[in-house]
């Protein structure tokens, strides 16, 4: 604020914005405020009012923000103070008394006193004189309770002015009178240079031009002993309008070129201000329109922050995106790949079915190729030994047409089930079934083999159960008891039942030529055990095991076989025994 | 001289059927054999013009591998008599270098036929005897 009351005031607002910023940024409304205030004043003094009113009504707010009553009562007071100087009184008497109705809570009675004066000199530039005098008068009685000399001698000169306007000359010229007395006690030149000039014009106009000059002299002195140039100017005037008046031509070009230097003095100091102000104005219009680039600037920053702000949601958006159809198409990598390795391993099992499917039909279609041949034979056979007049030698030839048949009956059976199997699947009826009777009618349908190869067969059976297909049961019974017969000759087949907890165990039994333990690895895999030709040369395709096993799994049901070569073999089939 | 045949077949019907027909057309049964196993040693020993090997034999080996071994260690033609017709099996038994490959039941003038064009093959490969060195 220094660099106000020193007229720099290009620097004094330079000083001041950078106060405001920084206690601004420091969050420190008080000092901002004050700030704000100085920063107002100094454009008030260029001549910038609506600028210092639009700070002084910031300041004021902060000051409601802040609650500091004695604050907003200032703030108003100048607020008021930039409107009358603007030329706008009534507005300014307005903020005048609003501040002076916050001050009433206020115990300062000085700054009551000036708030009153401005009031007073507010309605003395309107002319309203009576008004003027009432206001100013309560502003003397406090400062007179005070006693406060230099005060009390401006509220006298005021009122001295307004009753001046009104014609009131007596008491006029006792207020100046009064103030004088004030003024020179204090010993203010200057304050006297007015107080003698404002005597002078009093008399003047009472026509006692004596003491109208002894007192335009007087400023004359005072204005020397101030040494002031306004105050030259002030008694130059005086005296060069006084001496004009009373025709003193020489003495009137005395003070007119007083008045005039003064002038030219006050007017090198006007220029200066006036310089000083379009310093001012242009630092603060630079300030302004570098506020008003930072601002552009500013945002454009923001703008561009917004633009990358989008930029990087949009990034990541389509990263999310891509990250989600990566893991789409990852998923979907994964699905088909194990679609394919599934497939292939479909397409395995087909294809080694595909592959048993054809070993099966090719053994066969030969098994019953080589039927039909031996029985195209045979017809031969028996042609030539009855031509040749030898019955005697198809003997042998009608045990083995026999042989065939049996060969074929079984072939054709295992075939049929077969067909059926694989066509319509097996659904098994399950019920409970006894298991002794289905031995006596297995062993007696296939007794004539039996005696024909000298094997006897033995049933040892309880009163045990089987929860399965009766037809099942039957088929499983008639292929391994064919195989014990197939492969014994002279031996025993024993057929036997047991039970287990909630099993039953049948055992069909051979003292037969045995299996190689090479065949009977794999005893149940169509085309990996083939067929065996059996003790008197009993041919098979090696289908009916296959299908023991599948009807075996069918019901439930587990199949083992033990074998030794040239000891037998036995197969032991496991079955529920109730209901599951 | 009667061409000497020897039979691998060991299906009662076949074989009998086999050795009306060989008899009827005029050859000589050197030997027959029911299984694949002992067949070689047989054959081996009785030493034929021609073996007439059946495929599905009873035992370790068949009459293809029994076939392969003839041609190989006894050089001895021989022609299968089957009911196989499937390419898989054909193609092993060619592999065999048979003189011929007949289905049951063989008939008299196919099985002859068969017969003579394989030993007529048999003779123009024969070897001519190596000529003695003379000394210088």
């Amino acid at each position: 604020m220094n660099y106000n009351t020193l007229e720099k005031n290009h620097l004094a607002f330079e000083y001041l914005n950078k106060a405001v910023d920084m206690f601004r940024k420091l969050k420190l409304p008080d000092d901002m405020a004050s700030a704000m205030s100085n920063l107002a004043t100094v454009y008030f003094e260029t001549g910038q009012f609506e600028k210092a009113i639009s700070l002084y009504d910031e300041v004021y707010r902060i000051d409601l923000s802040t609650g500091n009553t004695k604050s907003q009562s200032t703030s108003l007071n100048n607020l008021g103070r930039m409107y009358v100087d603007w030329g706008k009184f009534e507005t300014g008497i307005e903020f005048y008394k609003r501040s002076l109705a916050l001050l009433a809570t206020v115990s300062d009675r000085e700054i009551l006193a000036v708030r009153y004066n401005n009031i007073g000199l507010a309605c003395q530039l309107m002319g309203d004189h009576g008004e003027a005098i009432r206001w100013i008068n309560r502003a003397l009685q406090i400062d007179t309770d005070a006693y406060n000399a230099g005060k009390i001698g401006i509220r006298l000169f005021n009122l001295a002015t307004s009753y001046m306007a009104l014609k009131d000359l007596s008491r006029a010229k006792s207020y100046l009178e009064q103030a004088e007395k004030y003024f020179t006690g204090l010993d203010l030149p200057s304050r006297l240079t007015r107080i003698y000039g404002r005597l002078g014009e009093l008399y003047q106009m009472q026509g006692d031009f004596i003491k109208a000059e002894m007192y335009y002299l007087k400023t004359e002195e005072m204005a020397e002993r101030a040494n002031a140039i306004p105050e030259k100017a002030i008694a130059g005037n005086y005296l060069y309008n006084f001496y004009k008046l009373t025709s003193q031509p020489e003495k009137a070009l005395k003070y007119l070129e007083m008045r005039t230097s003064a002038n030219d003095s006050l007017y090198k100091l006007e220029a200066a201000k006036q310089i000083e102000e379009l310093e001012t104005r242009y630092q603060t219009e630079k300030k302004e329109s570098e506020i008003e680039r930072l601002e552009a600037e500013n945002e454009l920053h923001l703008n561009e922050v917004r633009f990358r702000k989008r930029e990087r949601n949009l990034a990541l958006g389509g990263l999310i995106i891509l990250c989600g159809f990566l893991a789409g198409l990852n998923y979907l990598y994964v699905t088909v790949r194990k679609q394919k390795r599934i497939l292939a391993g479909k397409n395995e099992e087909l294809d080694r079915l595909n592959q048993m499917k054809n070993r099966l039909f090719g053994i066969i279609s030969h098994d019953l190729r080589n039927v039909s041949a031996a029985y195209q034979s045979g017809s031969r056979i028996i042609q030539y030994y009855l031509e040749k007049g030898q019955p005697e030698k198809l003997i042998p030839l009608a045990s083995e047409i026999g042989k065939n048949a049996r060969n074929l009956s079984s072939l054709l059976d295992n075939l049929l089930e077969w067909a059926v199997l694989q066509i319509k699947g097996l659904k098994p009826d399950f019920r409970l079934v006894p298991v002794k009777e289905e031995f006596i009618l297995q062993s007696e349908s296939l007794g004539e083999l039996c005696t024909a190869k000298s094997n006897r067969v033995e049933i040892i059976s309880g009163e045990d159960l089987v929860w399965c297909d009766r037809e099942s049961l039957r088929l499983i019974l008639r292929n391994l008891l064919f195989n014990a017969v197939k492969f014994t000759s002279g031996g025993l087949i024993s057929l036997k039942s047991w039970s287990e907890g909630n099993s039953t165990l049948i055992e069909v039994s051979d003292t037969g030529c045995g299996i190689p333990p090479e065949i009977l690895d794999n005893l149940f895999e169509f085309g990996n055990a083939g067929s065996r030709i059996g003790t008197e040369g009993e041919k098979g395709t090696g289908l009916g095991l296959q299908l023991v096993h599948d009807h075996v799994s069918k019901n439930n049901g587990t199949i083992r076989v033990r074998s030794e070569v040239y000891k037998g073999t036995a197969f032991t089939i496991t079955l529920p025994n109730k209901a599951i | 001289m009667k061409i000497k045949v020897f039979i691998v077949e060991d299906e009662y019907i076949h074989l009998e059927a086999i050795k009306i027909e060989l008899s009827e057309a005029g050859f000589e049964i050197a030997g027959e054999c029911r299984d694949a196993d002992s067949a070689f040693e047989e054959i081996r020993v009785a030493s034929p013009d021609l073996v007439l090997v059946d495929i599905a034999l009873p035992g370790k080996n068949n009459g293809i591998t029994l076939a392969e071994k003839i041609n190989r260690v006894l050089n001895i033609p021989h022609i299968f008599t089957t009911s196989f017709s499937e390419e898989d099996v054909v193609l092993e038994a060619i592999a065999t270098n048979p003189a011929g490959y007949l289905h049951k039941p063989v008939d008299r003038v196919n099985l002859a036929a068969a017969i003579r064009l394989a030993m007529s093959h048999e003779i123009r490969n024969e070897r001519p005897e190596e000529k003695p060195r003379t000394e210088p």
